[in-house]
């Protein structure tokens, strides 16, 4: 009769050989950990480019993700940008390839332009621009848009629109008019226009220059409204905080919680500021 | 009563049996019997050592009965486990002046005759005759536990093994996913959205984002390789499976697989965590070799949209008791639909081109460990080189020819 043996018991073999086999698991794992990694190059082209505004009133700029800052200049008359395509690849030379892949392109229709960056699928993620100074004449009415990155415009005084979905917007001029959008990012504005911002997640400090007298349309869902007003004369003021409402001008002087509502002379200046997550503080330049 | 089951035991104990036979003979309660008592009536074919236990697990009766024979015992109302040399125990209920008929159960049939000595084994003393109760996990089988403990386990980690009557390891599962979970959270949570938003950086936050992406890899891959492996865990003890038998001649063989590695990006943020989900369908065409349609995927980035699949070739070279380690060699093809954003005017802006086609060869090392016959938690040490452009979820790729060492986590299933 035959007898077939069953040899699970541990014999040394057996436990040298589990041993073993386990250091080579423990090995491979904690290298597979430890070099779960993409190897390759960085590239880099320098882009510098000129556009001309005549007969145009109003530019779009619409770039991927960066970081803008535009500087109105009052006796300029075209667009001037200058920035840097970083890239990266599996060698030096594919990495400079793909940093000259993308170019920028400025379309126009009417009095208006639009600058956009065109770039191949291929090299679509794998670059990324960052402008240094823009440069606008004064005049012109500009809209921003872009994914990631802060903005900051100076000098512009017409119509202002930024739409960021994450980035600090920082604003003096707009004297025609304001409107940001940013879902996550403080703002701060210094204007003589009437002006609109929100913002998902930041603080708000929005200061009226001249004599007063724009509207302001400010909200933030977590964070806090600094307003500095010019005049206190013919105020609509409507606040709504989820922590405490403080007002301090020459006409209103209130510390309360919740909301706020108040119409002083005939109540032609909005300023309707609502902070969900935070304060509301208004007063006036103590400059005056 | 335990005074009673001593005299039980005493009682019932072959003293003037012959030592040829079996001791046999009825038996009686030891204390006297009353007028409510009822009767357990024990028969059996086989010769059988019988044990009788009230509700609270103290022995009633113990007796040793011969094969055709059939006792009686006088016991006061109540319930009482029986139990004998062979099968589960009973649990039978003595009502007042009842009767319990109770035909002990006969050993299984031997399958390989080891011993050809026709003499037979002395039965144990009754005092030591062993109780063959089988356990799953910490408690009794139970088959309704096969299918309420995974699933349990899937709803709340650890949930199925304290069904099981596991607690501390059920708390275990639980804490661990809780942390690994917990940790995931909090690098993903924490981190600040505006933290690349500043011009300037140039890249130079390629360290710490490079840790951030790594630890998050390795506490989200942790953490569903733990989830995976309490599910099987929690029916491996509800079916009673401490050691799985994996299926060596499965004929097909499918894997949910997370590829994923640190890697660099153009501009900031300088580092990103490359995550490829996909399905693979293996074929086992030989003992240990196989071949099959892989890493099957579907990638939305913004302004494209890709799809991959591709074919491997796998060699298990090690399978003994639960682990299985292999290698394979296969190529990941990648083809992508771009759409390029339309512009103002009647200038159309330059040509470019919007699709893309990748083709990916890789090998990689493959560690499974079976936790039941039918599924395995798989490790997979892979290194790849990109011919072409190589997308990943989102605003993630990596370009062509960066040499590319993932590490995936996943879970197999075979028949």
């Amino acid at each position: 009769m035959r007898i077939r043996a069953n040899s699970r018991a541990s014999t040394p073999l057996h436990r040298g050989l589990t041993a073993a086999l386990t250091t080579v698991v423990a090995t491979i794992f904690g290298a597979g950990l430890s070099l779960a990694c993409a190897l390759g190059f960085r590239g880099a082209t320098e882009v510098d480019a000129e556009y001309s505004l005549d007969e145009i009133d109003a530019v779009r700029i619409s770039l991927p993700d960066t970081p803008i800052s535009v500087l109105g200049d009052p006796v300029g008359v075209s667009l001037e940008v200058e920035g840097v395509w970083y890239s990266v690849g599996g060698s030096s030379r594919a990495a400079a390839d793909h940093s000259t892949a993308p170019s920028l392109f400025f379309a126009r229709e009417g009095r208006f332009g639009e600058l956009s960056a065109v770039i191949p699928t291929a090299s679509r993620d794998l670059v990324d621009l960052e402008l240094g100074e823009v440069r606008i004449p004064s005049d012109r009415d500009l809209e921003l848009r872009t994914g990631l990155g802060d903005v900051d415009i100076s000098q512009v005084e017409g119509n202002l629109s930024v739409d960021v979905d994450a980035g600090r917007v920082t604003i003096f001029g707009g004297a025609d008019g304001i409107g940001v959008r940013t879902g996550v990012g403080d703002i701060e504005i210094e204007t003589t226009g009437n002006t609109t911002a929100s913002t998902g997640r930041g603080d708000v400090v929005i200061s009226q220059l001249g004599a007063g007298g724009n509207d302001l349309i400010i909200s933030t869902s977590y964070g806090s409204i600094d307003a500095v007003l010019r005049s206190d004369s013919n105020l609509d003021l409507k606040l709504e905080a989820s922590g405490d409402i403080r007002v301090q001008t020459r006409t209103v002087s209130t510390v309360t919680t919740g909301s706020f509502v108040r119409t002083i002379g005939n109540g032609s200046v909005t300023v309707e500021l609502r902070a969900l997550g935070g304060d509301i503080n208004v007063r006036l330049d103590e400059s005056l | 009563m335990i005074v009673a089951s001593l005299a039980a035991l005493l009682c019932f104990a072959p003293a003037s049996a012959p030592a040829s036979a079996p001791a046999t003979g009825s038996a009686t309660a030891p204390s006297a019997p009353e007028a409510s008592d009822g009767n357990l009536i024990l028969s059996s074919s086989s010769d059988t050592s019988v044990t009788v236990r009230d509700k609270d697990g103290r022995i009633a009766a113990s007796l040793l009965l011969a094969g055709g024979q059939t006792t009686s015992l006088t016991l006061p109302p109540g319930e009482y486990s029986v139990s004998g040399d062979y099968g589960s125990p009973f649990l039978v209920t003595v009502a007042e002046r009842g009767e319990v008929r109770l035909d002990m159960p006969k050993p299984p049939p031997v399958q390989t005759p080891m011993a050809t000595s026709p003499a037979r084994a002395p039965a144990p003393p009754a005092s030591e005759a062993p109780e063959e109760v089988r356990t799953c996990g910490g408690g009794p089988c139970r088959k309704w536990k096969r299918i309420a403990a995974p699933l349990m386990s899937a709803a709340l980690p650890g949930s199925g093994q304290i069904v099981n009557n596991e607690p501390g390891k059920g708390i275990g599962m639980f804490l661990g996913t809780l942390v690994l979970g917990g940790g995931a959270a909090a690098l993903h949570f924490t981190r600040d959205p505006l933290d690349a938003s500043s011009p300037g950086l140039g890249g130079t936050t390629f360290g710490s984002e490079a840790v951030n992406g790594a630890g998050f890899g390795m506490l989200t891959g942790g953490l569903a390789m733990l989830y995976a492996a309490q599910i099987m865990d929690a029916y491996a003890s509800a079916a009673g499976k401490e050691t799985p038998s994996p299926a060596k001649d499965h004929r097909v063989g499918f894997q949910l697989t997370r590829m994923a590695t640190v890697g660099f990006r153009a501009g900031d943020p300088a580092a990103a965590f490359y995550a490829d989900w996909n399905l693979n369908f293996m074929v086992q065409v030989r003992r240990r070799l196989s071949v099959g349609l892989t890493d099957i995927g579907l990638k939305y980035g913004v302004g494209r949209t890709t799809f991959q699949t591709g074919a491997r070739i796998h060699y298990r070279f090690y399978d003994r008791g639960r682990l299985w380690i292999g290698a394979g060699l296969g190529t990941i093809l990648q083809g992508t639909l771009g759409r390029q954003r339309r512009t103002i005017g009647e200038i159309e802006p330059p040509e470019v081109q919007t699709n893309a086609f990748a083709a990916i060869p890789y090998g990689q090392l493959d560690l499974r460990l079976f936790l039941l016959d039918r599924w395995s938690l798989d490790l997979i040490p892979r290194v790849s080189v990109p011919l072409g452009t190589r997308f990943y979820r989102d605003e993630l790729a990596l370009p062509t020819h960066s040499v590319t060492f993932e590490l995936g986590t996943g879970v197999g299933v075979y028949f």
